[in-house]
């Protein structure tokens, strides 16, 4: 019955797509106010009838009803709770459901908190973002539906891929999902300037802070994705360049240039019909990402589709979107007109090189991820592009965005002195230089390079910070003014200090993981022990163990650093009931130095002892940290009022007073 | 009928809500592309100001950013001035109150006519607990049996099935049945520990004990997934016993033993087996004969049945039985001559027969003793217990079905 009804609403909140994406169009290019009215209540019903579906799923998948196929060949009524619940979108249908639920709540927000669009507008973005929602309907319900029922229930279920069990992984979907998603509706703004054949003055604000949700749910997405590869693998690595993660990539660097190249558009109407195409770009790339993992083409443990008929659906949905927008980009952009001059050296041409860089960087991970792809279908060679390529070719890129980065806040808009702003960088570049010498000193091996680049990592941080210092004249005011300063400043600059101290961060971690990384492969007998990087461990044997829905060796190792006791470290090995398969659960201890990460491998034959491998990554937290803080600056920013647009006053648009315009 | 009222008045409300921004009066729009843009020049205005005040930009910079933004201003209220909002160009046909009536009729006939093509509208919610828990009392668990098997005539290759149905045919003792239904479950979904060992144990109680060739090789297939597997390490040793090894036997039952927990319900078990081998080569020619084999089983059976073979099953004798001869009893039985053991023995199974006497409700105690008489030879006694069983189960259909078993195994009347 609540399964039954929330088929029944999935299939409502179709056809209310199918309204919402003819009629609010008919009335903006009639110009009946009537019917872009519709938009609005139309958007909100379908968040409401999708939220229904879902949450009748996800009961389904609770209660294990095993009536319903999806459940069936996904879960299983053994395993924990949470798990049950993240089934749902741990499969192709459950996920696509949780795919078309969040483009829905991202139109349903527009639809609500939009109350200062003009109305056209509104109805186009909303109509735009509807006509998407439909294809992907349209999509389950023929293809994908996840509320099929079975005549002949099974007492139970097939279980959960057990490598998805797994907190991380639990919610990763959902916000790498809001990530992608959440580009639709710069997507959606940017097709419906196209079709009014006009960009609003307050268009980049109203897309920006859009923009600024979906990059961060991505990044934070892409982090979890991260660090549970890290922890779940077994191998110490933490980005592989795998095809699946380049696909959730691509749309990040995209995403990251719309957001700078929106911030020139709103502050100078300048790059207008650049930042169009950026954002029919990124949204294309997230799709691209959709249709890659979800076709078959990249096998890999997303890859829960391997139904070519799917795949070539999703194809199809890509070609419409992607080229519908490039084809009318292509007819309209002409018209657009263009804003403001400036110099090469200025604000705007520092985000313009930001720009320049990271879709040129996209632009290689594209190559990278497809061209082996495209070289098998062609002639049936398979090879692998892996790190070397991207090592090769990304790096070179990120090294001069890195070096350029706190330069590009401390430029002026329009004009810019680029000696005064290196004189006044000086104090960062002096940390850095420190930075670098105290690595020399403190590493013994390790690549030329790597020196260089931490000090890079650190100058990114530093010069984040030194910003800061330079707006609230810390250093040349009195301390009062110093707060009085550092308390009035909007919050979208802590947030651009908070992201670019992020990305600093990032650099050092990843930078310290990849050269100074220590590894070691022994076979240890009970009583054994090893030295890795200043702990001692002493292996104390393995012993079995019985979870909720596998069983699994333990082992234990007693970590001592200068003969303190540390931590107890349980490596571990399980099978899985059901489906039976093993994964392996790295013991780690994590400190402000690094991570010590041991793993359990095969026991030997021949003497009772065990496989073991040992890590020790330094500052690798730093990788996730920095994505966090990069997050967190998300949120700081989103807080700022400034991002809000005022609206005309309409009630008493004759004596609107100038700047007085209530925002919301 | 409920789902379909629901569906009615879900599509209602969403018709209702659709057609009314179409159906009522829109206040006339003022407010146009124009004054939007200009409100939103006004804002930046005032925020070059507050900018500049916060030092985030110099006067300098806030001097030309005025001067540009009031360019804008200028060119923008000077745009479009005079071209007013173009009104409604709909032809009337197609006005906005034959839209709301026509997406009245189409929603929901759209919606019934994807549904009914994709959906089961008479198909209730099957929540797991509730088909657990309504099942047995719907149908006897031999037609749940039979159900399940039809199912599993007509589509053999549901792995799940034969995983579910395995337990439950060792539980009634069709331990042939459960050892094929393992090794299915094993085929089509792969091998599992849990598999393994159920495959084993059904093919060691299908063959009464003796450690069979294929039983040998899934239990050593599961030491190497699980070396510590205590159940599987256990028969290994049973089978080195059974194949006259018993200086390995005696190592890995030590070895066993060892790294019990302590209160680990089989090992009064493994101390037996280890009295048992020690007897054998303290001295070969007292060798126990086939006799003496068979009263120590019966012993076993009577101090504690299944505890080495079906743990599930003793976990349920648990509460409320008549205890056994404590595994003291049954050691010490091994070390008397075979007259006296065989008293001894005896006179343990009178003394549960007694008890069972005092306490005739006790459906595991009579079971005990059913199979203690018939490992005795005791037939008549057997078939007597027998049905002092089948009475203690009182119509219990899941009690009766493990004595129909139990009585085909050991080949008594009923």
């Amino acid at each position: 019955m609540i399964v039954e009804f929330g088929h029944f609403a999935l299939v409502l909140a179709v056809v209310v797509a199918l309204f919402q994406t003819v009629v609010p169009l008919i009335g903006t290019l009639s110009r009946e106010r009537r019917l872009m009215e519709t938009a609005r209540p139309a958007a909100i019903l379908q968040l409401l009838l999708l939220l229904t579906a879902f949450l009748a799923l996800m009961q389904a998948y609770v209660m294990s009803d095993f009536s319903v196929a999806n459940v069936a060949a996904n879960s299983h009524s053994t395993k924990p709770l949470i798990y049950r619940i993240s089934g749902v979108w741990g499969n192709h249908e459950g996920s696509m459901l949780l795919w078309v639920l969040i483009l829905a709540s991202f139109g349903a927000a527009v639809a609500i908190f939009g109350n200062n669009l003009p109305l056209s507008l509104r109805a186009n973005v909303l109509s735009v973002q509807a006509s998407i929602a439909l294809a992907f309907g349209i999509f389950m319900l023929a293809t994908s539906n996840p509320f099929l029922r079975l005549e002949n229930p099974p007492i139970d279920g097939r279980g959960l891929n057990p490598i998805l069990q797994d907190p991380a992984l639990a919610f990763h979907p959902p916000f790498l999902y809001a990530g992608y998603v959440g580009f639709s509706i710069a997507f959606s703004f940017a097709i419906a300037a196209l079709i009014e054949g006009r960009i609003d003055a307050a268009w980049a604000r109203w897309v920006r802070p859009w923009t600024l949700a979906a990059w961060m749910c991505l990044t934070l997405g892409i982090a979890m994705g991260s660090w549970w590869a890290y922890y779940e693998l077994g191998w110490g690595g933490w980005w592989f360049w795998d095809p699946v993660e380049n696909a959730s990539f691509m749309p990040w660097l995209a995403g990251t240039a719309l957001l700078h190249s929106a911030l020139v558009m709103e502050k100078r109407e300048t790059l207008k019909v650049w930042t169009i195409l950026l954002a029919i770009l990124t949204f294309s790339l997230s799709l691209m990402g959709t249709f890659l993992v979800r076709s078959g083409v990249l096998t890999s443990v997303h890859a829960f589709a391997v139904d070519p008929e799917r795949g070539v659906a999703i194809l199809a949905i890509m070609t419409i979107f992607v080229g519908g927008g490039l084809a009318l980009f292509a007819l309209r952009a002409g018209e657009l007109r263009q804003g403001g001059l400036f110099a090469p050296i200025s604000r705007e041409g520092a985000l313009v090189l930001n720009n320049v860089l990271l879709t040129t960087a996209a632009a290689t991970v594209f190559v990278g991820t497809l061209y082996p792809l495209l070289l098998e279908g062609l002639t049936g060679d398979k090879i692998s592009v892996g790190a070397p390529f991207f090592n090769m070719t990304f790096i070179p890129l990120m090294v001069p965005l890195l070096i350029a980065l706190p330069f590009g806040p401390f430029m002026p808009w329009k004009r810019g002195d680029l000696i005064g702003v290196s004189q006044r960088l000086i104090a960062t570049a002096v940390l850095a230089l420190v930075a670098m010498v105290a690595t020399m000193a403190m590493t013994e091996r390790g690549p030329w390079l790597a020196p260089i680049m931490m000090a890079v990592g650190v100058y990114v941080m530093a010069g984040a910070l030194q910003e800061l210092a330079y707006r609230a004249k810390i250093g040349s005011a009195g301390r009062e003014e110093v707060l009085r300063r550092l308390w009035n400043l909007p919050r979208s600059v802590y947030g651009t200090t908070l992201a670019h101290f992020g990305v600093g961060m990032m650099v050092v971690g990843i930078v310290a993981t990849s050269a100074y990384q220590t590894e070691k492969v022994l076979v240890m007998k009970p009583g054994d022990s090893v030295d890795v990087a200043g702990f001692t461990l002493v292996f104390n044997g393995v012993a079995p163990n019985k979870g909720p829905n596998y069983s699994e060796q333990v082992a234990a190792f007693d970590v001592t650093r200068g003969g303190q006791p540390v931590i107890t470290l349980h490596p571990s090995k399980r099978i899985y009931d059901s489906p039976p398969q093993p994964t392996s659960e790295a013991g780690i201890h994590a400190s402000w130095r690094g991570d010590l990460y041991t793993v359990l491998g095969d026991a030997q034959e021949e003497d009772g002892g065990y496989a073991f491998r040992f890590y020790f990554n330094p500052l690798v937290r730093f990788i996730w940290l920095g994505a966090l803080v990069m997050f967190i600056a998300g949120g700081v920013s989103l807080s700022d009022r400034r991002l809000r647009v005022g609206a005309p006053n309409r009630k008493s648009r004759s004596n609107a007073p100038a700047g007085a315009v209530a925002a919301e | 009928m409920i789902l379909w009222i629901s569906f009615a008045v879900v599509s209602a409300a969403v018709i209702a809500a659709l057609a009314r921004p179409m159906l009522v009066e829109q206040p006339v729009d003022t407010s146009s592309a124009q004054d939007a843009d200009l409100a939103v020049y006004r804002d930046q205005l005032a925020e070059i100001e507050a900018d500049r005040q916060r030092g985030l930009i110099d006067s300098a910079e806030a001097e030309s950013a005025r001067a540009e933004l009031g360019r804008r201003l200028i060119e923008r209220s000077g745009r479009d001035i005079d071209t007013p909002i173009p009104a409604s160009s709909l032809p009337s046909w197609l006005g906005p109150a034959n839209i709301a009536y026509a997406t009245a009729a189409a929603i929901p006939v759209l919606a019934i006519a994807i549904y009914l093509a994709v959906g089961s509208p008479t198909m209730p919610g099957m929540p797991q607990s509730a088909r657990l828990n309504e099942a047995p009392a719907k149908a006897g668990i031999d037609e749940l049996i039979a159900k399940v098997e039809e199912r599993l005539r007509r589509s053999p290759e549901d792995g799940q099935g034969w995983d579910v149905v395995a337990p439950v045919y060792m539980r009634l003792g069709r331990f042939d049945d459960a050892a094929n239904a393992f090794a299915q479950a094993s085929r089509l979904l792969g091998d599992s520990p849990k598999r393994l060992k159920g495959f084993a144990e059904a093919l060691v109680l299908a063959n009464n004990g003796i450690v069979v060739e294929p039983a040998r090789l899934a239990y050593r297939q599961v030491l190497n997934s699980e070396p510590a597997d205590f159940e599987a390490r256990f028969w290994l040793a049973m089978a080195d016993e059974q194949e006259g090894k018993l200086e390995s036997a005696e190592k890995a039952y030590r070895a066993v033993l060892a790294e019990a927990p302590e209160d680990a319900p089989w090992k009064p078990v493994v101390e037996s087996r280890l009295t048992e081998i020690a007897s054998q080569r303290g001295d070969p020619t007292a060798k126990p004969d086939k006799v003496d084999t068979a009263s120590d089983q019966a012993a076993a059976e009577a101090s504690l049945p299944q505890t080495a073979t079906d743990s599930s099953a003793a976990s349920a004798n648990s509460a409320g039985s008549a205890p056994g001869p404590t595994a003291e009893d049954v050691v010490a039985a091994r070390d008397m001559p075979p007259e006296a053991q065989q008293a001894f023995i005896n006179s343990m199974v009178e003394r549960l027969a007694g008890r069972l006497a005092d306490n005739p409700d006790d459906f595991e105690g009579w079971l005990r003793l059913v199979r203690a008489y018939s490992v005795l030879g005791r037939k008549d006694d057997a078939s007597r217990a027998l049905t002092s069983a089948r009475k203690s189960a009182a119509g219990d259909s899941q009690k009766n079905a493990r004595i129909d078993a139990l009585a085909s195994k050991l080949g008594l009347g009923t």
